[in-house]
């Protein structure tokens, strides 16, 4: 039998998801697009974040130009990433994370909203995103 | 011969000096069994330090060795290099009997020899070990984007993969058509 070489491609497979559990999210998602092999180490495992945060404003009555963007946080192994979408596209991201991703796991999930008339179009329905993510 | 040879019974004290040394139970003198890698170099390790290594101390239980059996019949890790099973003797020595701290800062930085030791360490059972080195492979990459961990881990693109992987195909192809012709040729 040819002894592996001490390179990461040749690292037995159960080694490689133990280094991965050590990543931060963000090295995780790096890692997944360097090979195949790295994405099915990647996806091997349930991925759990430290926090996963929307941060959604409403615009001021006064400024019809343009909408605050929503912000999408997370933060996992003190490595904190945050984007900024349109309230709609950020909403729709947030819920279809847990949708398509069973193993994504949150230790902490905020969900925050500023100034939005609860009974407008652009209310985030709580008991439904709930029960999607569950 | 490993420097890092541990104190053996011979220090202790022949009699007991205080009441709660007297109550305790007289002092086993220590076994040390021996270990040799790639290099042939024999390494002394005292039954204790050897308890980290699930693989190691599994085969001690079974063989029952005298000291001097274990000292005639090193046991040979002729897939470890002489270096990483100095690293890993080391180690053992000296968390012999101590708690594993949560950290270990004195792994190999090179990343060959960290890889290296990843290895060796698994295959020697060490859990404590295994869990800083893939600590130290997880720190070598964090927050690094794709192009520099496939630099640092030497991870190849799936074109590369591809075409390497097509490359072995056609030497395996025609190395076959080779023994074919050669057997043709032999039976003629």
């Amino acid at each position: 039998m040819s002894k592996p070489q001490p390179i990461w491609q040749h690292l037995p497979f159960h080694l490689k998801e133990d280094v991965v559990s050590y990543l931060d999210f963000k090295s995780k998602c790096s890692l997944r697009i360097c090979s195949k092999d790295d994405q099915k180490v990647v996806d091997s495992r349930p991925i759990t974040i430290d926090y996963f945060g929307l941060n959604l404003t409403e615009r001021p009555v006064d400024d019809v130009h343009e909408e605050t963007p929503a912000e999408i946080v997370l933060r996992d192994k003190n490595v904190t990433m945050s984007r900024f979408f349109t309230p709609h596209l950020a909403t729709e991201y947030f819920i279809r994370i847990f949708k398509l991703d069973e193993k994504f796991k949150v230790n902490t999930l905020k969900i925050h909203v500023r100034n939005y008339n609860r009974h407008g179009n652009h209310s985030v329905n709580v008991g439904n995103f709930w029960a999607d993510a569950g | 011969m490993s420097s890092t040879e541990q104190g053996t019974s011979s220090a202790a004290p022949a009699e007991p000096t205080t009441a709660p040394e007297s109550a305790a139970a007289p002092e086993v003198p220590e076994s040390f069994y021996y270990v040799h890698g790639k290099d042939k170099v024999v390494h002394k390790v005292s039954a204790g330090a050897l308890q980290h290594s699930a693989l190691i101390h599994g085969m001690i239980s079974n063989l029952g060795y005298t000291e001097e059996q274990a000292k005639a019949n090193p046991f040979p890790f002729e897939n470890i290099d002489g270096d990483i099973l100095q690293m890993v003797v080391d180690w053992c020595n000296q968390h012999k009997g101590k708690p594993t701290p949560p950290e270990d800062t004195n792994l190999p930085k090179q990343k060959e020899k960290l890889f290296d030791l990843v290895l060796a360490v698994n295959y020697l059972e060490i859990k404590e070990l295994l869990t800083y080195c893939c600590k130290q492979v997880a720190m070598m990459v964090k927050g690094k984007s794709p192009e520099e961990i496939r630099e640092i881990w030497m991870i190849p693109t799936d074109a590369e993969d591809e075409a390497a992987e097509k490359e072995a195909k056609k030497r395996a192809g025609k190395e076959a058509a080779g023994e074919t012709a050669a057997a043709a040729g032999d039976a003629k």
